[in-house]
């Protein structure tokens, strides 16, 4: 369900979305997009709730499609006849998509250390929401199997890639050996398809990480390569004890009545912003659900595998305490109100349900109309939660109200304190440059850039995002020192220093946009946001760092090898959003 | 920290937080994204100020509401004020305010200290800050002449025929 810019429900919306549908009237469809609206007219608010979706005939190979505009956002005059200059991307074209496998939800696999798992990446069938798509899978499942494995554990994965694109598997947020770490073109050349690499996997810190490919990440993980590994910490007591724990790893689909919006095969699409979905998956299904008991704790992983989206996470206003983030525990445990979580980011975070019925876990966030120049309360239904009315059967209602500290994660950090202080070491600016879209884009864009969300919870302006591609957006991490870009730029550290890091999100740019900026294959503390100090430090792997506004990372340089660096919005990584930097190993 | 940022801010408006020298900014007409500018009304001419905006700290970075807002801690430095407010119909003190674009909702931020300073916080998408002189009492709303006002960068994003053309931007575009 989503609220209405008057805050009445609409009726059987779309996953989040409801069609243009005054809006349709008012332009006439390109004739190689499809109609804005199409289909849907008439149809009052339901929007595609009804849709037929894909054929379950051969997938066809099909033209752009601009995507389904959302409720009160009309196409910009001056649209019409434009799509991406790339070639269209469908997956599974010239298949028999109904003799495909049909793909199952994921499966835990317990893999001992030692021990090898093989992840297998290939074309399945997946019916969401009545519609069928030809996706991607591992082992079939979606998302990919869940990896449960001991602290310290070393496992061995052979990937086997195929699909109809180049592939690998990156390990995010592992400190892993750089050679397995699955960064195309800087640590491994690509999995061809059909091709097979064994990959190996160190976990040293506990918590929650996951994996996906690290080439068109805009095509591969959206279409369903992604996959959690929680890792087991040996201290029992490492997190509260809690009635259950559940994965949220939450996605989203661009899709209209014909199937998956396509992608471009020689340049990402929707390179301005990224792709924003309209179907909406928790653990790969639209309808996600959870039974409780009145007073339950359940201990939520919490993972954000959208290409672009930053999710505003409620739980119905059932109290969440926030335990850890990406690489470790926070030094102390906090309430907070909702989980604001940014592409490849996780959290976990412990709700308790007191009150019996059915929550709404939803994604509620300010969105913006780029068009109309306005705010509207957009909420997203992921899934619902049911309390019943039956009491818990065990109660561990006063360890949810303790705010335990965390002396272990205190004391690691201690070791870091002094450095603190240090001047920077180094200094990223994040802009972008953007050259040859069509007039009607830059026209309007221009006039469009008085001001800027820190963050963009939503595209309010999806069919000139859309039209955007890699060719013409070309995203930038720029050293200030050396004026060096992206792939330009390498730095040197040695094995264990501690280098501090300024990234500046450049908010004078033709369209600056937060970017949740990654670093592999170490850790990192955010010591400060525009100058204010983090008081509530933990482990990091990705920050996200809003329009305008400068933060300070301290990078534990400890894992030797050259690595990649970069924003986590898949579109702007297409769009040259990456850098590297080399740990050189202490004999 | 925060006394930093309003000290540096109140030095120099496109100057940032705590000691880390001019924050990106448009030099071409861009409006800064964090600070607005308080412009007097003709009831306290030469009267100057800012409000710089800065996010309320949250694990998370970006601190939201639950409804999806982004939470600003505001931080007033104003001057040239009179420095006894009861000139103004019998006013006691001067009182910093947030109020939506149509005035509907209003919240006060806090007192204007003697050294200028005044704080609070807002989780509204555009707002507008004003300072009056207000006599004793806390009401909920201003009773007294608006003094400074000024509106909150988001104000800026707008319809697109009520644009001003902003020619500014990066130059690499
Ligand atoms: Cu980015």
């Amino acid at each position: 369900m989503r609220l209405g810019r008057l805050g009445a429900p609409l009726i059987a919306s779309f996953a989040g979305w409801t069609m243009a549908v005054a809006a349709a009237a008012q332009a006439t469809a390109p004739a190689d997009t499809t109609p804005r609206g199409a289909g849907t007219a008439g149809q009052g608010m339901s929007g595609m709730a009804g849709m037929p979706g894909m054929s379950t005939g051969s997938a066809a190979s099909g033209a752009h499609r601009m995507p389904p505009m959302p409720n009160d956002i009309p196409m910009m005059p001056g649209m019409e006849g434009l799509h991406p200059q790339a070639i269209p991307y469908i997956a599974g074209t010239g298949t028999d998509v109904s003799a495909l496998p049909a793909g199952v939800a994921s499966t835990p696999v317990e893999v001992a250390d030692g021990d090898t798992l093989t992840l297998d990446a290939r074309l399945i069938r997946r019916t969401i929401k009545g519609a069928t798509y030809a996706m991607y899978a591992f082992n079939g499942q979606y998302p990919g199997p869940l990896i449960r494995v001991h602290q310290n554990a070393t496992i061995y994965v052979r990937f086997t890639n195929h699909i109809d694109l180049p592939s690998s598997i990156h390990w995010h947020g592992v400190r892993l050996a750089n050679r397995f770490d699955g960064a195309v073109g800087v640590t491994q050349d690509a999995v061809a398809p059909g091709g097979t690499f064994v990959y190996q996997v160190h976990f040293p810190d506990a918590g929650l990480y996951w994996y996906h490919p690290h080439v068109r990440e805009d095509i591969e993980q959206n279409l369903g390569l992604f996959g959690n590994a929680v890792v087991t910490s040996p201290d029992p007591h490492y997190y509260n004890p809690v009635n259950a724990e559940a994965m949220l790893l939450l996605d989203d689909l661009l899709v209209d009545k014909q199937g998956i919006i396509p992608f471009g095969k020689d340049a990402a699409d929707f390179a301005i912003m990224g792709r924003f979905g309209n179907l909406f998956l928790v653990n790969g299904e639209p309808n996600y659900h959870l039974a409780v008991h009145r007073g339950d704790v359940i201990r939520f992983f919490l993972t954000n595998a959208s290409n672009a989206r930053s999710y505003n996470v409620n739980f119905g206003g059932a109290p969440i305490k926030l335990v850890a983030t990406d690489l470790s525990r926070y030094e102390r445990e906090q309430m907070v109100s909702s989980v604001v979580i940014s592409p490849a980011q996780r959290y976990i975070a412990e709700v308790r349900f007191d009150t019996p019925g059915t929550i709404a876990l939803t994604n509620r966030v300010q969105a913006v109309n780029n068009y109309a120049g306005e705010y509207f309360p957009e909420v997203d239904t992921l899934g619902t939660i049911t309390v019943s009315p039956d009491p818990t059967t065990a109660d561990h209602g006063r360890e949810f109200a303790t705010l335990r500290a965390n002396p272990a994660v205190t004391s690691d950090i201690d070791h870091y304190r002094p450095m603190f202080a240090k001047p920077v070491d180094h200094e990223l600016a994040l802009t972008v440059n953007i050259q040859g879209l069509p007039n009607s884009i830059v026209s309007f864009m221009i006039v469009d850039t008085m001001y800027f969300s820190p963050v963009e919870w939503n595209d309010g302006m999806p069919d000139m995002n859309w039209v955007s591609t890699a060719k013409e957006v070309h995203w930038i991490m720029r050293d200030v020192a050396t004026g060096k870009e992206n792939m330009d730029i390498n730095w040197h550290f040695k094995q264990g220093d501690v280098a501090k890091i300024r990234i500046r999100n450049d908010a004078t740019s033709m369209h600056p946009m937060g970017h949740p900026i990654h670093f592999h294959g170490q850790r990192f503390l955010v010591l400060t946001r525009d100058g204010m100090p983090n008081a509530n430090l933990a482990w990091q792997d990705t920050e996200l760092i809003p329009v305008g506004s400068v933060e300070d990372l301290l990078l534990d340089a400890s894992n030797p090898g050259t690595w990649m660096a970069h924003c986590h919005i898949a579109e702007h990584l297409e769009a040259g959003m990456h850098m590297m930097f080399t740990v050189d190993p202490t004999p | 920290m925060r006394l930093d940022v309003v000290v540096a801010a109140s030095a120099v408006l496109l100057t940032s937080a705590a000691g880390y020298g001019p924050r990106v900014r448009s030099v071409t007409g861009r409006p800064a994204i964090d600070s607005i500018a308080l412009e007097a009304t003709t009831d306290a001419r030469g009267a100057t100020g800012v409000a710089v905006l800065t996010r309320t700290p949250s694990p998370f970075g970006m601190s939201l509401s639950a409804d999806g807002h982004v939470m600003y801690d505001v931080h007033l430095q104003v001057s040239g004020l009179p420095a006894d407010p009861h000139v103004y119909d019998g006013a006691s003190s001067y009182v910093a305010w947030a109020t939506v674009p149509d005035l509907s909702i209003a919240r006060r931020l806090g007192p204007v200290g003697t050294d200028g300073s005044a704080a609070g916080h807002v989780e509204w998408n555009k707002f507008i800050v004003l300072v009056t002189a207000e006599k004793p009492g806390v009401a909920p709303h201003w009773a007294g002449a608006i003094l400074l006002k000024g509106a909150s960068p988001s104000t800026w994003m707008q319809r697109y025929q009520s644009h001003t053309l902003n020619n500014g931007g990066n130059p690499q575009w």
